[in-house]
């Protein structure tokens, strides 16, 4: 505003200056002679710039949390230059960031040392919100033009998607890792499940021994139990925006279900991989452990839908990222033609769950032909998840209004098929 | 406190009318164009209806100069600077209770600015100069050449942030 401020009056100045020597008008001369005088005293202050001496530090507690969390940001303008400002300090908030209570705008007059601070207390939904300026309006004591600049002070609030407890669940893939883990092997060895028994070696522990069946066979046998290892799991999130048809409540659902399973199959020991498929392909490379679980739960924050000619169809789903025999898990609400991706990715020897989350209610639809097409479409749908059912996937159709833990619960048995 | 750059809008607008000794004339009708201007960039916070309104007062200052009331005109112009800068405060972001403080403080370096500005233009008013032709050109090209070098060093400040680097907070 001040610029363009000066640059009329100057345009004014010079108008003056030439109709009044051109013309010979003294009295425009002398008229210019104010306006020169203003618009030298409006250039001195401009020229002076943003005040030096301001500092802004941004404060964030907690800076990351589960969705939920009430997030408190703090940002602290302080002056530490030897002049009085008059200072308006606005917050930047990032897009999608709604402010439940506090200041994000305030002034004050701030003398040497003394802090202006704008506090606000938000809830935001998952994803990750940066900062990075707060924009400062500064004027001099007695100054009407305002000089105005963006201070940095950046900061960040990560919003992981909500991970929910649930009971048990067991990743069987049909290759084990050589590593110990809580997938049943189908060979014995180590564990705690009872797998059968086998002739006794000799040097094996004699409390191995598995007396009744020794008793009926007349040999000395022992006891063997299944061994458990580690597996492979992928995960694969959808993020195609036509699968979920617009609708964003049922992608955070979607997202929600793969942090769940994430963090779940990491707790239990597994190697866990990250797909983000739709618009991008997003990888996090298999890993164990509490930091890989963070790094994916941070990964699932960022996930946004999205769209692309290439990956438009599960068909392109980059299979050799995934070993064969590991157990991928799809959370997709599937599209027309899928099917035919998924039954693929059983002939070629992975065992793969599809998580389906299903948004809650049908739509309302009024007349005629709305009915006829919501018709269609569920017969379609009905269609697609028998086929899907058929090709020999696991299908797990979870009602989102309901906990994921009664769905997988409800469903146990044919996960552990 | 959004009506003290009308008001002075306004009474720029009189002086200049009042120089003249309250002409009749209808054309005189368009001294309230400035005003009928700002209220229409308060209401709509146009700029551009800011700046035209200025226009127009520097414009009615200059009629008042040019019939012959140079005084009443360099008062008149004083007010239309003084509104002009506080044309500010209708666009005021912050909180309404510090209006009123920031708006008489920057009132009254305004009005000192202003009130200089015209005893200067009264000032140089009382001197008589006689310049030659070849002097005034002479005049004419180094005012130009001021102007162009100051237009120069004005544009390349761009206005940009000059705060200290500042820290982020513990994440």
């Amino acid at each position: 505003m001040t610029l363009r401020k000066i640059r009329l009056e100057f345009s004014v100045f010079v108008v003056l200056l030439l109709i009044g020597l051109a013309l010979r008008f003294p009295s425009l001369l002398i008229l210019a002679i104010p306006l020169g005088w203003h618009l030298a005293w409006s250039a001195s202050l401009f020229a002076k710039g943003f005040p030096g001496g301001l500092q802004a530090v941004r404060q964030v507690a907690p800076s990351r949390g589960p969705e939920g969390t009430l997030f408190a940001v703090t940002v602290e303008v302080k002056n530490t230059g030897t002049r009085t400002l008059e200072i308006f300090a606005q917050e930047r908030i990032p897009p999608g960031l709604e402010v439940l209570e506090g200041k994000t705008a305030d002034t004050a007059v701030l003398r040497p040392g003394e802090v202006l601070t704008l506090s606000y207390r938000a809830r935001p939904s998952r994803g990750v919100y940066r900062f990075s300026t707060v924009r400062v309006e500064a004027r001099e004591a007695l100054g009407i033009a305002p000089a105005s600049g963006e201070l940095p002070c950046p900061g960040q609030i990560l919003v992981l998607p909500r991970v929910e407890p649930f009971l048990s669940l067991e990743a069987r893939a049909r290759r084990a890792l050589p590593i110990p883990g809580t997938a049943r092997s189908r060979r014995g060895g180590l564990g705690v499940e009872f797998y059968g028994v086998r002739e006794f070696r000799p040097g094996e522990a004699p409390r191995k021994l598995a007396w009744k069946a020794m008793a009926r066979r007349d040999e000395p046998v022992v006891v063997e139990f299944e061994e458990e290892r580690a597996t492979e799991v992928a995960l694969v999130l959808d993020t195609r925006r036509r699968a979920y048809r617009g609708n964003t409540a049922l992608f955070g659902d979607a997202v929600r279900a793969a942090a769940t399973l994430a963090h779940h199959f990491l707790r239990q020991g597994h190697r866990v991989g990250l797909l983000q498929y739709g618009h991008i392909l997003d990888w996090v490379f298999p890993g164990y452990g509490r930091r890989h679980a963070d790094r994916i739960l941070r990964e699932l924050a960022r996930a946004q839908l999205g769209e692309s000619e290439v990956f438009a169809e599960l068909a392109h789903l980059p299979t050799r990222l995934f070993p064969v025999g590991s157990l991928l898990v799809i959370v997709s609400p599937l599209v027309l033609g899928d099917e035919e991706a998924l039954g693929r990715l059983v002939a070629r020897g992975y065992r793969v769950w599809v998580i389906l989350p299903e948004g809650s209610g049908a739509l309302a639809v009024e007349g005629r032909e709305a009915v006829w097409a919501q018709r269609i479409m569920d017969l379609e749908r009905a269609v697609l998840l028998r086929r899907v059912r058929r090709s020999g996937v696991v299908l797990l159709v979870w009602p989102v209004e309901r906990p994921l833990s009664v769905a997988l619960r409800r469903a146990r048995r044919a996960l552990w098929r | 406190m959004a009506l003290v750059p009308l008001l002075l809008a306004l009474a720029s607008a009189l002086l200049a009318w009042a120089g003249q000794g309250f002409p009749l004339d209808p054309r005189w009708a368009l001294a309230a164009l400035p005003l009928a201007l700002w209220t229409g960039a308060a209401l709509r916070r146009a700029r551009v209806l800011l700046q035209l309104g200025f226009l127009s007062l520097v414009a009615l200052a200059c009629v008042s100069a040019l019939a012959g009331a140079l005084a009443t005109g360099l008062g008149a112009l004083a007010l239309a600077l003084m509104a002009w800068d506080s044309a500010d405060l209708l666009h005021w972001q912050g909180e309404k209770r510090e209006l009123g403080r920031v708006a008489s403080r920057g009132l009254g370096r305004s009005a000192l600015v202003a009130g200089i500005g015209w005893g200067l233009g009264w000032a140089s008013s009382r001197l008589r100069l006689t310049l030659p032709f070849w002097g005034l050109l002479g005049l004419l090209v180094l005012v130009w050449l001021a102007l162009w070098a100051w237009s120069r060093a004005v544009q390349g400040r761009g206005g940009e942030a000059k705060g200290n680097r500042s820290e982020s907070g513990p994440m």
